[in-house]
């Protein structure tokens, strides 16, 4: 059978265009919203980006890989939602029993001020140009998230988490079970912990800083505000803390076993009657404080 | 006790009602405390205590209930890991701690627990399986090493504690320990409430 060039034309045509539909389905919406309202996104598997733009209204756009997903855009008294909707199920991240689930990639533009909200399960996390308060969730994904000047949350799991402030005041709360963290450029209050993941923050300005591991290493650089407080605790991670402060800071740290050492030329106190070891101390006119407990995991202690 | 030579005493009639001292030895004693700023003993205080206004004693009262606490707070995680650990062993929320001179005889100490606290727990640990069902194989190891973590640095404390009952900063680790497993199980608790698994 002869084949004209017309119709290998159609058939090559129509080939790609298949492919093309099988791996990836293209959505895109756009509704208004409020500048300062609340933007909630969700995702189980796959990429979730959140961008901040100036205009009043969230866009999503998403590469679907079957026609089996789709995506939910709902808007309802300042409050928008987005998310994945699998197969006949009319709920939002709710596949039917022996459906599977694709990866799904969204991209999302908020207005720059909202509160953002978002959730996934092994999908990463991406945000930038935002600068209202936000809450960053997911099990197995990677976050990576630049920060505004309000309160914001970040939760990961297993997956590892960096953050970068933007040298405005503001309350950071990171929490991860197993994840490396690692902050930069935050000022005012942080709290972070993870139980054998690595703990790397760079604060300006700092108020009240919490860092917490069991087996983690903690690195902290720091300039404290007037009256600020830092607070490290590991079981077996070692610290290593730069901590300095304009008004100075009184200084207090304590090991069981590990080895505490300081640059500023003191020698800690060893126990009398069993293991254990403490630096005390004040810099400057002591205005500040800073805390550090460790159980087995060597401290260092510097102001530069 | 002014006579020096003891004096036959037949019926217990015959004993004097009230024995004074020679000479009241308190106040030198109390100068010598104050001087080389020794806290005042509890006898010292019954001793003077119609003379003494309450206001006074209230400090040591303060410094008995926060010290009490102490114990009770730094019990509690000891005590809950014995307890709730070992579902078998539903003895009561009683521990012993070795003696510092490793001999045999240890000390008993009767831990105070809080119930919403065992409570809380018991139903996170009681539903960790299920949950950690629900969460990606490499995220679930993941948990289960962390959870491990924990556990291996619970009993390093311990074992520390055991040597060191009244170390402070031991004391504050454990209880930061269980805090921070706490977070985990709610964490678990939390993410797998998500989905399934991928």
């Amino acid at each position: 059978m002869r084949t004209s060039p017309f119709r290998m034309a159609i058939l090559v045509a129509s080939s790609a265009f298949a492919v093309g539909a099988a791996h990836a389905d293209n959505f895109q919406q756009q509704v208004a919203a409020d500048p300062h309202g609340e933007v909630d996104v969700s995702n189980i598997s796959g990429n979730i980006v959140i961008s901040g733009w100036d205009r009043p209204a969230v866009s999503v756009s998403a590469d679907l890989p079957r026609n089996t997903e789709r995506v939910k855009v709902t808007s309802d008294h300042g409050r928008t939602s987005v998310c994945v909707v699998y197969g006949r199920s009319q709920s939002c991240n709710s596949p039917g029993i022996g459906e599977e689930r694709g990866s799904v990639r969204l991209e999302v533009h908020v207005p720059r001020e909202s509160e953002v909200d978002v959730s996934g399960v092994s999908a990463a996390i991406r945000s930038d140009s935002v600068t209202g308060s936000q809450r960053l969730h997911t099990v197995s994904g990677s976050i990576d998230a630049q920060l505004g000047s309000g309160d914001d949350e970040v939760t990961s799991v297993s997956g590892t988490v960096t953050l970068q402030g933007s040298r405005q005041a503001g309350t950071l709360h990171v929490t991860s079970v197993s994840g490396d963290l690692s902050v930069t450029n935050v000022a005012g209050e942080l709290e972070a912990s993870t139980v054998n993941g690595t703990l790397r923050a760079t604060l300006s300005a700092a108020r009240h800083v919490r860092l917490n591991t069991t087996s983690g290493d903690i690195d902290l650089k720091a300039v404290l505000a007037s009256r600020g407080t830092v607070e490290t605790e590991t079981v077996s991670g070692s610290q290593k803390l730069t901590v300095s402060a304009h008004a100075g800071y009184s200084y207090e740290a304590k090991a069981f076993s590990g080895d505490i050492t300081d640059c500023f030329g003191q020698q800690p106190d060893k126990s009398q009657y069993g293991p254990g070891s403490r630096l005390d101390g004040t810099r400057g006119g002591g205005d500040g404080h800073v805390r550090i407990k460790s159980l087995s995991g060597d401290v260092s202690l510097c102001d530069h | 006790m002014n006579d020096p030579t003891p004096s036959k005493v037949d019926r217990l009639s015959e004993l004097p009602r009230d024995v004074r001292p020679p000479h009241d030895g308190w106040q030198a004693l109390e100068a010598r405390l104050r001087a080389g700023g020794m806290p005042e003993s509890e006898s010292s205080v019954q001793r003077r205590g119609t003379t003494e206004s309450a206001w006074r004693r209230r400090p040591r009262m303060m410094q008995v209930a926060i010290l009490a606490a102490v114990l009770a707070s730094a019990a509690v995680g000891i005590s809950i890991d014995r307890w709730i650990l070992s579902p078998a062993r539903q003895t009561p929320p009683v521990a012993r701690v070795p003696s510092s001179t490793g001999a045999g005889a240890g000390m008993t100490v009767a831990y105070v627990t809080d119930p919403r606290y065992l409570h809380e727990r018991e139903a996170l640990l009681r539903s960790l399986d299920a949950k950690l069902a629900t969460l990606p194989p490499p995220t679930r190891q993941k948990v289960l090493q962390s959870l491990a973590t924990i556990h291996q640095s619970m009993q390093e404390i311990q074992q520390a504690l055991g040597r060191e009952p009244g170390n402070a900063l031991l004391q504050e680790l454990l209880i930061d320990t269980y805090q921070d497993e706490m977070q985990v199980l709610s964490t678990v608790q939390q993410a797998s409430g998500g989905g399934g698994e991928t």
